[in-house]
């Protein structure tokens, strides 16, 4: 299904190399080739990033690590594999680390401090703008631990499928879906805790109650 | 796909490719769609390109002269650690030798070989008894025996003669 949807949003260029041939020219010393890679995995890679840390400078500065991390390694990487699987497992790992080490660092500097919305303070109306979304998204999904922000983003918003996760974070299947259920739940949880406006709208829902 | 065949299809959990195109690029079918799966609204979120700030040839150029920076640096450390290896297996070279020179010279070199003054004045006391001495084999005629005369270095050094001779008495 992601595949489809990649197709549908992004013609393929037809006499554009694919990954691999980039790879094997970038093996064999030619910078262009790893630039025109780096080029093409740009947005990806930074999305990736941003949805998973949510500040664009340091999402930024930790997709240029992932395509330095990549340099460095490319004679390690085994052509039988897909690129992109490969490229994926880079940046889960440069994501998971920083993450794990935000959070550390934010619990100890203030774990009693957590802002919780009531719902009397809910009185803006909802919106359905991408930004407000983004925004929440961003706030809500501080519950969930690095694994299960991984496998959400992936699975939710990038449309990854689960045996494709599954590869990428070297897990069983069963243990990307149970992420991804865990995840959903805290996510509602906490959308209905800080946002109630929003859990409003829910109809027929019963696992929200 | 319209509106209306969004919403006519739409059910919880649907995430065909249409749909989420759909679903993504409409707020009003987001709306509608969240009502009935609440976990749809997250997953607007998909299916844009975002950018890293500056745009991504900015940004491929960042990541590309930290690419040439670090191959430098690379190179650098390399030939700093060729120099360095250079050194240390000269030094190694040189420490072997130097070892190897002490096994092959070390008996010319023993206190044993090194003839002490006392030594000397031993021996050479030794080789005046020695002279004084009456040799206890002057002439020797045998047919069987087999005579070795060990070489000596000057006239007046004591000379050494090995008699294998079997018909000579044991005490002689």
């Amino acid at each position: 299904m992601s595949v489809e949807l990649r197709l549908m949003m992004s013609p393929p260029e037809t006499h554009a190399p694919d990954d691999q041939e980039l790879v094997e020219r970038s093996r064999s010393g030619d910078p262009s080739a790893f630039e025109d890679l780096v080029r093409r995995k740009t947005s990806r890679v930074f999305g990736h990033c941003y949805r998973l840390i949510g500040n664009a400078e340091d999402a930024k500065d930790l997709a240029q690590l992932v395509f330095i991390k990549l340099w460095e390694n490319l004679e390690k990487y085994d052509a039988s594999y897909a690129f992109d699987t490969w490229l994926y497992r880079i940046v889960t790992n440069v994501t998971i680390d920083f993450v794990r080490t935000r959070q550390s660092r934010e619990s100890a500097v203030r774990s009693p401090l957590r802002l919780v919305k009531s719902a009397e303070e809910a009185v803006q109306p909802v919106t359905f703008q991408k930004k407000e979304i983004e925004r929440i998204f961003h706030e809500v999904s501080a519950v969930l631990s690095p694994k299960q922000r991984e496998v959400f983003v992936m699975r939710e918003i990038e449309d990854i499928p689960s045996p494709e996760i599954s590869k990428i974070l070297g897990c069983r299947e069963s243990t990307v879906r149970n992420h991804l259920f865990n995840a959903r739940k805290l996510m509602k949880e906490e959308l209905r805790r800080r946002y109630p406006e929003y859990a409003r709208l829910w109809r027929g829902t019963d696992d929200l109650q | 796909m319209t509106c209306s065949e969004f919403r006519r299809a739409f059910h919880p959990g649907a995430r065909d490719a249409e749909a989420l195109t759909h679903l993504r690029s409409c707020a009003d079918c987001l709306e509608f769609a969240v009502a009935l799966d609440p976990d749809c609204l997250f997953v607007s979120l998909g299916g844009e390109e975002l950018v890293p700030p500056g745009g991504v040839d900015e940004f491929v150029a960042r990541v590309m002269g930290e690419i040439r920076i670090r191959g430098t640096e690379q190179k650098v450390a390399s030939i700093r650690g060729g120099r360095t290896r250079y050194w240390w297996s000269l030094a190694a070279a040189i420490a072997i030798a130097t070892f190897s020179a002490v096994l092959v010279f070390r008996p010319a070199m023993t206190p044993e070989t090194v003839p002490s003054a006392a030594l000397v004045a031993s021996v050479a006391a030794d080789r005046a008894i020695a002279q004084t001495i009456v040799p206890v084999v002057e002439h020797y005629e045998a047919d069987d025996a087999t005579i070795i005369e060990i070489p000596t270095q000057s006239d007046d050094d004591i000379r050494v003669v090995m008699i294998f001779d079997e018909s000579l008495p044991v005490d002689l």
